[in-house]
């Protein structure tokens, strides 16, 4: 009875483990001319929740950190501040597939809905210069990938739009931004979903060869 | 009157000029705004062309409808809102070949320098910080980097205010804010990034005790309201704080105080050695494994329902610990205390006021002298643990080690694990205990997030004694903590091997289902004439589902081989393990 009660708790957790929600993965690390350079892979990045949001014609944001750290007997370092980038997820003309629009307006085309298909999203994110992974140490990247439908510009846009831009605003119109500015920003984080990898540890000398 | 009425139309035009928009000039007066032929933009790395011409507002072949000084405030402004606080932006307009060049000074920093520490600290964190030389300064990230860099500090140094302001590349706008965590002022020709730093001597922290140290209501003593007191003494060279520790309790049924006051400081750069001692008088149990200290008081105090065993320590006691990697410690100490029984004192409860408290253990009193030896492995490492964490763990209060972290605070995916190894060694010879016993227990828990609405747990303990067991030192199993289905601690025994599995699925912080599979055993080994209860008891096992709703879960809870049969409910404010 024990044992049949286990096989049947093992199969669930088997079953189970498929069902996630946005999801990164770290795929490589890795010296180019340009310098140290990172390539992850974003997966389920349309969560269910907020598929109504793509489906409407809305966008979805997507706020990706990466940083890359040396390991360490105690307390690692952090070898390069870390690199932020942001994204839009929109509908493209087509109106059937969903693309990945860059802080600069390039269009990365995905075929079919990610969230739908399972499909993976690679980006390539730079580090920092090459100069500063010794051969000697062992690295590993730590990432933070967030989607949410509010992105933090829209949050002080709305505020510029009440209450004036900061230059602009007297001392009840600063008052009011920060208090919109918190507002928005908790639901902001209530309206987003966040995951976090790190990648194994890698030895300098692999990463700059 | 009429200098009044003169007065009056003067102050309103005044006002006017304030209120309405700035009329430069006339339509008729209007000359044709000059075209941009060529654009030049010099000087960004960390933006784009595309994005600076939009920050500009401009383009090659519209009108320039700004004077430059304006156009490159915009951009300027831009920078500031990404972050880029030091960026200075020039531009100018060649009317005659209409080409608008606009300059960028982005913020490049020629060198580093912390100010408010002493010189060793400064050039490690030079060494260490991730803002070097040819880096561009944004505040975020700058921010972020320093953070990053005072983690091992454990708040012994902290950002504070530069000496002094910036004198070279302050904006005007800022001059309120002149002394801020970063400046770069220009020394020697090279552009410094001065970040200011403060050492705060160390942190007090006085508050009540909610069952760090004694349950805040038990049978033998009643309520026990208690204040807990917290300093550290920083040590701003080798980051190795002293922390001091207190704690003061008044038992209100039992009408004694307890008490708690020692100490711990590390020694050693890297693989540190913590040293500690204590004084103590308090009421302990061994029963911390299987609940929480804020369930068993509720239980108590609530449906007076006692899920503790109590005995009485007072004495003294060295600890020591050595890290010998991130993730494992090895631990040591020496007890010289003196232990005895308690009886139930309280009558108190809310509810079911006619029925009685079960029977508190009785423990057996006298001297015990012991050595602990042990170690503890964690899967995320002691780095992050606060003073007062550590110095708890250290001085054994739970012989089974201490509960998870709740996995939800990761967003990491990673499992969360740790093995705890403890061996408490008595002996009347050598050590001049009145007890006589060796006991061992090794105890390995983890947790695995399996996505974003599903989690699974596993732990496993086994120990095993030689000597003669105090009452106090014996393993129990049944009930809630440990097998689903039984009465609690419905085995005895001075041996043990237990397995719990549990599996969860909801959301986070709201509703949820678990599943759980729990096997335990318990055997005695002792000789003729000390026979403790449930002798050689045959496997328990347990099956059973609860419901979850944020920190709070019911279970229902069946022995395996009675089913089916009437479930054991148990209202839970936490995880079993």
């Amino acid at each position: 009875m024990l044992r049949r009660a286990l096989a049947v708790s093992i199969s669930v957790l088997l079953l189970a483990a498929p069902a996630r929600a946005l999801d990164v993965q770290v795929k490589d690390v890795r010296a180019a001319p340009a310098g140290v350079q990172t390539s992850i892979e974003l997966r389920d990045v349309i969560p269910d929740r907020f598929r109504h949001v793509i489906d409407e014609g809305g966008v979805l944001h997507v706020r990706v950190q990466t940083e890359l750290w040396e390991s360490r007997p105690v307390w690692d370092r952090l070898v390069y501040p870390a690199m932020i980038r942001m994204f839009r997820l929109v509908r493209t003309a087509a109106g059937r597939d969903v693309a990945l629009l860059d802080a600069d307006g390039v269009l990365v085309p995905l075929a079919g809905r990610p969230a739908n298909s399972g499909e993976s999203v690679p980006i390539v994110m730079d580090l920092g210069d090459r100069g500063r992974v010794s051969t000697d140490s062992r690295y590993y990247v730590h990432v933070i990938a967030t989607v949410g439908t509010l992105a933090e510009r829209e949050v002080d846009e709305a505020g510029d739009a009440v209450f004036g831009r900061p230059g602009e605003s007297n001392g009840l119109g600063s008052l009011g931004r920060l208090v919109l500015r918190t507002a928005l920003q908790a639901s902001s984080y209530l309206q987003s979903i966040t995951a976090e990898t790190k990648s194994r540890r890698v030895a300098g000398r692999d990463i700059i060869q | 009157m009429l200098s009044s009425s003169v007065f009056l139309a003067n102050t309103l035009l005044v006002f006017a000029s304030g209120i309405l928009p700035a009329q430069t000039s006339t339509p008729a007066l209007q000359q044709p705004a000059p075209t941009v032929r060529t654009i030049h933009v010099t000087g960004n790395k960390e933006f784009s062309n595309e994005k600076v011409l939009r920050a500009a507002g401009v383009s090659a072949g519209g009108a320039l409808t700004d004077a430059p000084d304006r156009v490159a405030e915009r951009v300027a402004e831009r920078y500031r809102e990404g972050g880029y606080t030091f960026a200075r932006v020039t531009a100018t307009f060649a009317e005659a070949s209409g080409e608008l060049s606009i300059a960028i000074d982005e913020g490049v920093i020629g060198r580093v320098e912390f100010d408010g520490v002493g010189e060793r600290v400064a050039r490690t964190f030079r060494d260490q910080f991730a803002l070097r030389t040819g880096d561009v300064f944004n505040a975020t990230r700058a921010r972020q980097a320093l953070d990053a860099l005072l983690r091992q500090t454990r708040g012994a140094i902290r950002p504070g205010r530069t000496a002094s302001p910036g004198s070279t590349f302050t904006d005007s706008r800022n001059l309120r804010q002149r002394r801020r965590t970063f400046d770069i002022v220009e020394r020697d020709g090279e552009r410094v990034l001065v970040v200011g730093l403060r050492e705060p001597a160390g942190r007090v922290k006085v508050v009540p005790d909610f069952g760090e140290r004694e349950d805040w209501f038990t049978p033998v003593d009643g309520f026990v309201p208690s204040l807990g007191f917290g300093a550290a003494v920083f040590d701003h060279e080798e980051f190795n704080h002293t922390y001091i520790a207190g704690h003061l309790s008044v038992k209100a049924a039992s009408n004694r105080l307890g008490y708690a006051f020692g100490g711990e400081r590390p020694v050693f750069a890297d693989r540190k050695l913590f040293l500690g001692a204590e004084f103590h008088d308090l009421t302990a149990s061994d029963d911390q494994w299987q609940i929480s200290s804020l369930e068993a008081s509720l239980g108590a105090a609530g449906p007076r329902r006692n899920y503790r065993d109590y005995y009485r320590r007072e004495g003294l006691q060295l600890t020591g610990a050595w890290r010998v990697h991130r993730q494992t410690e090895l631990l040591f100490a020496w007890r010289g205390e003196r232990q005895s029984s308690l009886a139930t004192e309280s009558d108190y409860s809310l509810w079911n006021s006619d029925e009685s408290f079960r029977p508190n253990m009785v423990a057996r009193g006298g001297q015990l002298n012991a050595v602990v030896i042990g170690a503890s492995i964690d899967g995320r490492g002691f780095d992050g643990e606060s003073l007062e964490a550590t110095y708890r763990r250290h001085q054994f209060d739970t012989l089974f080690g201490e509960r998870l972290n709740e996995p939800d605070s990761h967003n990491d995916g990673a499992p969360i694990w740790r093995i705890d190894w403890t061996s408490e060694l008595s002996s009347p010879g050598g050590l001049g205990s009145d007890f006589d016993f060796k006991r061992h227990i090794v105890n390995g828990r983890a947790r695995l997030l399996l996505g974003e609405h599903q989690n699974a747990g596993v732990r496993a303990i086994g120990g095993w004694s030689e000597g003669a067991l105090p009452p106090q030192r014996l393993f129990a199993i049944g009930g809630i903590g440990s097998v689903h289905g039984y009465d609690f601690k419905a085995a005895t025994g001075d041996t043990l091997a237990l397995v719990n599995v549990e599996y969860e699925v909801g959301w986070r912080g709201g509703p949820s289902l678990v599943a759980f599979l729990d096997a335990g055993r318990v055997t005695s080994r002792l000789g003729p004439g000390l026979p403790p209860v449930g002798t050689d008891a045959p496997w328990m096992k347990g099956v059973g589902w609860g419901i979850g709703l944020g920190g709070m879960r019911i279970d229902f809870g069946y022995q395996l081989d009675r089913l089916p049969s009437s479930p054991q409910v148990l209202v839970r404010f936490g995880r079993t393990f």
